[in-house]
């Protein structure tokens, strides 16, 4: 089969990873060496600009004034010249 | 190291390491709206400190200018809009829009209905994957900097893709639906294009078009599907939030995808590819 599969259900209550069910856990090191760098990976920490290596940010559309508050529109700044 | 070890590519061995020696090349952003949206430009390698490189951005978002003026429901001089009030033939219609009009007829089939472009009350609206394909479009006319060896993102208002001739990733944080500015995770791609799509931010605008409304109990808070070809990513991101709570069962079952679906019962669920998948 040329695309495998690794499924996993988490459930977060207010930011805490709580429970985790499916063929891997969320905190199996080993599991997430295998899924390598094709499986979203979860954070359990708010994040923000200049931590955590993020290059990019996906999220649903929103608007410009939101964007001037957002993420990706740091990482934009921080590179413009 | 052996001399036959020495001669392979040297990435190193760890995502944390990869991101890090990604985050070590030189990187230069350009951000134009367009779309009613915030876009992005991003190079990294030797090309970010070429002077040319500004040229060739303005190309970029100049493509997704026109495209916008071709292809925009919003305008009533845009080329959709005469095809939709009947003024333009397809055949005679500008090569965006007839790529458009395939495209979706495509999502039609795959996704069996639920992402319908024609489903809408006022007729053809191709804008669930315009974003997706304007984004794919802006990425090629940066070919030749990828030629050149050096990687290059394109971002507009929250989807993207990339390309990377440096072998390394990019860091794509995927942002809590509930909390702007905090991130769910993360997931690193070297080539392919990250879509998310939510409920969220805009109200409830995405529908199932088989009935008209959000159908199942649960609600996807918001849906991020990974892909080779940012269009297949956005148009899966968009269905999955039309299926509700049906969501990741069924596009996870989808070749070729990664993705995390956050529900509003606090569930977060994901699925990956096998390492190098997305790779061509």
């Amino acid at each position: 089969m040329r695309y495998g599969t690794v499924t996993v259900t988490i459930t977060v209550q207010g930011g805490q990873l709580t429970a985790s069910t499916g063929s891997q856990s969320a905190n199996d090191p080993h599991s997430q060496q295998i899924a390598g760098q094709a499986i979203p990976v979860l954070d359990q920490e708010a994040v923000s600009t200049g931590s955590a290596s993020i290059s990019l940010v996906s999220h649903a559309t929103y608007t410009s004034e939101a964007y001037a508050q957002s993420l990706q529109q740091a990482l934009d700044a921080a590179y413009q010249v | 190291m052996s001399d036959a070890a020495a001669a392979l590519p040297r990435l190193p061995a760890s995502d944390d390491d990869r991101v890090a020696a990604a985050a070590e090349l030189p990187r230069r952003s350009f951000v134009a709206h367009h779309m009613a949206m915030p876009w992005s430009i991003h190079v990294r390698g030797a090309a970010a400190r070429d002077s040319v490189t500004a040229a060739r951005a303005r190309e970029a978002f100049a493509l997704v200018e026109r495209l916008d003026h071709e292809l925009s429901p919003f305008r009533a001089d845009s080329a959709l809009t005469a095809y939709r009030t009947g003024l333009l033939a397809l055949d005679e219609a500008p090569e965006s829009l007839r790529t458009v009009h395939r495209l979706a007829g495509i999502a039609r089939e795959v996704t069996g209905g639920v992402f319908d472009a024609w489903g809408w009350r006022d007729g053809f609206d191709p804008t669930g994957l315009t974003k997706g394909w304007a984004i794919a479009a802006a990425l090629d006319t940066l070919s030749d900097l990828v030629d050149a060896a050096s990687d290059v993102a394109v971002v507009a208002s929250g989807d993207l893709a990339v390309r990377s001739p440096s072998g390394l990733p990019w860091r794509v944080g995927i942002e809590d639906p509930r909390e702007r500015g905090r991130l769910l995770g993360h997931v690193d791609v070297v080539d392919g294009g990250v879509a998310t799509s939510g409920t969220a931010a805009r109200g409830a605008h995405v529908v199932d078009a088989r009935y008209d409304r959000p159908r199942s109990a649960v609600r996807v808070l918001s849906a991020t599907v990974v892909a080779a070809d940012i269009v297949d990513a956005d148009v899966w991101a968009t269905t999955a939030v039309a299926l509700g709570d049906d969501a990741w069962v069924t596009v996870r079952r989808v070749p070729g995808t990664a993705g995390l679906v956050m529900t509003d019962d606090g569930l977060v669920h994901r699925w990956g590819l096998e390492p190098g998948s997305l790779r061509a």
